[in-house]
């Protein structure tokens, strides 16, 4: 079910040429590590751009990097058009929200960590409702979040990153914890809220098959550089370059 | 007390000493040196507190207050292994000063105490070691909370904390950890042990009824310092392990 998009729409977030540089300490000396080198990308309402590449290849890193957890070395993101620089950081982090690998959740109750980024922005919530959206039973609420199963955990997590009313979602492997029936459940779940709330979704998967059923575009990324953005279609077709058709038969072959 | 009766105090550390020689507990080093500093040290204070209480000269005062001030930095500062080092002596010392400044200012102010070196000193010493022993462990336990929660700090700047606000949970921690000591020596106060200085007063011929209402000023006084002491680090030192854009900074306490 992948979701029709009007092409005519403004990206909501683009990026222009990122790159992160650390240095690491080795034996002699430090040396410069590029965990981004020059990405690009862009994403639009109503869109889901999936992200594949190789583990390590960069993909938490560039979602982190876009909810600006890190300072660039060089490049820039615009919201909206504008440079990040001119929202606040914490209105920015709002409205791109960041939905983490593996989520963490505060000492309390369901609903307390459920609302506890609503709270911080003065935005009410009906927790009930919420819980709902994400196919959780409302009588979890007064439980301790972290005695919630693997897949409730990703459902709440990502209940509570939507309760901040954020315009673009950054996933970042929301599925790869859970079987596949709980992997079918929350991309439904995710895809009937992007729909109707027509949000725009950077997904990372690490299943080309599930990229290819619910995104519009794919970004391939490896060792830290874009090597292929792709329409959906022609990602997964025999036109595909090189790059494309070598990831995919290794991770064909793969376990 | 003269001084050959106190020499025989001398013969307690001769029962450590032998206790440690037939248990081959190898502290005889340590204990035979520790004992020539106590000796020293108390000494050379005690005579130095007597000039300065004769003289009764504020600068003479002052240098003894900051010579306090800057071992107690000196000491407590060491606890912050991720700090840098100039960050972490400079929020120390203000927490320590501010809460020196605050209660004695109180105790003088409130007509509580004489303006005297005789008072002030004491009162000081008492203020800033334990202002000291809390700041440590607040800046001590601040820097473990961090390293154990950052996937919840993590997780509320991604939802638009602050820092601040993200650090919230550490910082609380970390001050109940620094008043813990004072609170609960305030509980058993009394019925464990008698503190010192009111054994001191006792043995010296006050009457215990007097030496309490001593005792029961200080411990209200010290429950301030090191709640000021606490609160001041807590609030503070969070700051340079976050960046201006409220990401983690560099020396954000990590596992190594
Ligand atoms: N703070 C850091 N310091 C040093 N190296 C880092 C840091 N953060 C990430 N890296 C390195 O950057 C690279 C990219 O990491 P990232 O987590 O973005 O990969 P990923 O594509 O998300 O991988 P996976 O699919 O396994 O989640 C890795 O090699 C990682 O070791
Ligand atoms: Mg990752």
């Amino acid at each position: 079910m992948v979701v029709n998009i009007d092409k005519t729409v403004a990206s909501v977030l683009e990026w222009q040429n990122i790159s992160l540089t650390i240095m690491v300490q080795t034996r002699e000396s430090q040396v410069e590590r590029h965990l981004l080198h020059r990405v690009s990308g862009k994403v639009s309402p109503g869109e889901i751009l999936c992200l594949l590449g190789p583990s390590g290849s960069g993909k938490s890193t560039l979602l982190t990097a876009l909810n600006r957890l890190h300072s660039l070395s060089e490049g820039e993101i615009r919201f909206r058009g504008q440079p990040v620089e001119k929202y606040p950081v914490t209105e920015l982090r709002r409205r791109v929200a960041y939905v983490a690998q593996r989520p963490a959740f505060f000492p309390g109750t369901v609903e307390e960590n459920l609302s506890y980024g609503a709270r911080l922005w003065g935005i009410s919530i009906d927790p009930p409702l919420w819980l709902e959206r994400v196919r959780l039973d409302r009588s979890l609420l007064s439980q301790p979040a972290d005695t919630l199963s693997g897949g409730q955990q990703q459902r709440l997590s990502f209940a509570r990153s939507l309760a901040v009313k954020p315009d673009v979602l950054l996933l970042d492997e929301p599925t790869s914890a859970l079987d596949i029936h709980g992997a079918r459940e929350l991309k439904e779940i995710v895809l009937t809220v992007v729909e109707r709330e027509n949000l725009a979704v950077l997904w990372v998967t690490h299943d080309p098959e599930q990229a290819r059923r619910i995104s519009h575009r794919v970004l391939l990324l490896t060792e830290g550089r874009v090597s292929a953005c792709l329409p959906t279609e022609v990602f997964f077709s025999k036109e595909a370059p090189e790059v494309v058709r070598t990831f995919l038969e290794i991770k064909g072959d793969g376990p | 007390m003269s001084l050959s009766t106190l020499s025989f105090s001398l013969s307690f550390i001769g029962i450590a000493l032998f206790l440690s020689y037939r248990e081959q507990l190898a502290l005889e080093k340590d204990m035979l040196v520790g004992t020539v500093r106590a000796i020293i040290q108390l000494f050379i204070i005690g005579y130095v507190l007597q000039y300065v209480f004769d003289l009764r000269s504020l600068p003479g005062l002052l240098s003894i207050l900051t010579v306090m001030v800057v071992v107690a930095v000196q000491n407590a500062s060491k606890r912050a292994t991720a700090l840098p080092r100039s960050q972490s002596i400079l929020y120390i010392a203000g927490a320590l000063i501010l809460s020196e400044v605050l209660t004695l200012g109180m105790l003088l102010g409130l007509g509580i105490v004489p303006a005297e070196p005789r008072f002030i000193i004491p009162f000081s010493g008492m203020i800033i070691g334990n202002s000291m022993i809390a700041a440590g462990l607040t800046v001590s336990r601040l820097q473990a909370e961090l390293l154990n929660q950052k996937p919840l700090v993590l997780t509320a700047l991604t939802l638009g904390a602050t820092s601040r606000q993200a650090a919230a949970r550490a910082i609380k921690a970390a001050v109940k950890a620094g008043m813990s000591p004072t609170i609960d020596g305030m509980k058993t106060v009394g019925l464990v042990q008698l503190p010192g200085m009111m054994t001191g007063q006792i043995i010296a011929g006050a009457n215990p009824v007097e030496a309490v209402k001593y005792q029961l000023l200080i411990q209200l006084v010290l429950t301030a310092a090191t709640a000021i002491a606490s609160m001041a680090v807590g609030l503070w030192s969070y700051r340079p392990f976050f960046t201006a854009d409220h990401q983690l900074s560099p020396c954000y306490p990590n596992k190594t």
